[in-house]
């Protein structure tokens, strides 16, 4: 057990730097415009766009939806990575939420 | 020089020549982890590591059944001691397995499924050298490795709401389960102030 530990500890000891820039991002807001390629979301400090891929998962609560199942004006929370200069929606999460 | 002195002699000198480039072209860029293996190196650690499992440990059927419960019991193991490396859906994208070097693999992909259970089991219960795959293995804890052979063995079919449920199961801080916490209040439109500003998770 102390040795698997121990591994555990190293690997997250040697991967740190790597994971300081990630370059992970997240954010909350409501959807302001929602198509194929990206999502526009209206946050607390302004507007933010992120591409959507085809590995973009969407999730409603605890199950997956589709892009199509997103509405205007909800609340999501994007999960998003920097990608080439741009920010690349890893999952888009949404909730019932006060419209 | 006798003919046989200067054949030992010209052996040597092209071993170590050989080793010589071998090593040149393993270690041009430093201990660097951040480059791809050239595919030279990864052909080389994928001989290496398959002429490392004796073979009658290759030859190991797995002794369980894939059963529902048993899928369930790994994917909850995995979720916790193997998804930061390997991702929930086991393509390595994770910022652990991207950093490795090798990279974590990408498990669905026919390089591991064609793998035999018993190489899978040896792997997990004695890990590779010189690679981030540390050994599980604990004595009398053997049948744990064999349910994760089996859901290695369903990766490739792993479905949406599967993975969702290992999210759920994936190892966190308490800084991420409270972000998390954070995120559910705002989705369940719980919190009353002004929307919250985007975080950069690191």
């Amino acid at each position: 057990m102390r040795h698997i530990l121990a591994w555990v500890a190293a690997l997250v000891v040697a991967a740190s730097p790597a994971l300081a820039h990630e370059g992970g991002v997240d954010a909350k807001g409501v959807v302001k415009a929602l198509v194929a390629d990206r999502i526009t979301i209206d946050t607390r400090h302004g507007e933010k766009i992120f591409a959507l891929t085809p590995d973009t998962e969407f999730v409603r609560g605890s199950k997956p939806v589709k892009r199509e199942d997103l509405r205007l004006g909800e609340r999501v929370v994007v999960h998003a990575r920097a990608r080439q200069g741009a920010l690349e929606a890893v999952q888009v999460r949404a909730g019932p939420g006060k419209r | 020089m006798k003919p046989w002195g200067t054949m030992v002699l010209a052996a040597v000198a092209g071993g170590s020549l050989a080793l010589l480039g071998v090593g040149v072209v393993l270690l041009h860029g430093g201990i660097d982890a951040r480059p791809e293996p050239s595919g030279l190196e990864a052909v080389i650690a994928r001989r290496l590591r398959h002429l490392a499992i004796p073979a009658e440990a290759r030859a190991l059927k797995n002794p369980l059944p894939a059963t529902s419960q048993v899928l369930v019991d790994a994917r909850a193991h995995y979720a916790d001691h193997c998804a930061g490396c390997h991702g929930n859906d086991g393509s390595g994208r994770t910022p652990l397995g991207q950093a490795l070097y090798p990279r974590a693999p990408d498990m669905r992909r026919p390089e591991t499924q064609q793998l035999s259970d018993g190489e899978l089991f040896y792997i997990v219960e004695n890990g590779v050298r010189l690679t981030g795959m540390p050994a599980w293995g604990t004595p009398g804890k053997e049948p744990e490795s064999w349910k994760l052979v089996h859901f290695i063995r369903h990766l490739p079919t792993l479905t949406p709401e599967e993975k969702l449920l290992m999210e759920r199961l994936n190892p966190r801080s308490p800084r991420e389960w409270q972000e998390l916490e954070e995120e559910e209040r705002f989705l369940q439109g719980d919190d009353e102030g002004p929307l919250a500003p985007p975080h950069h998770g690191h």
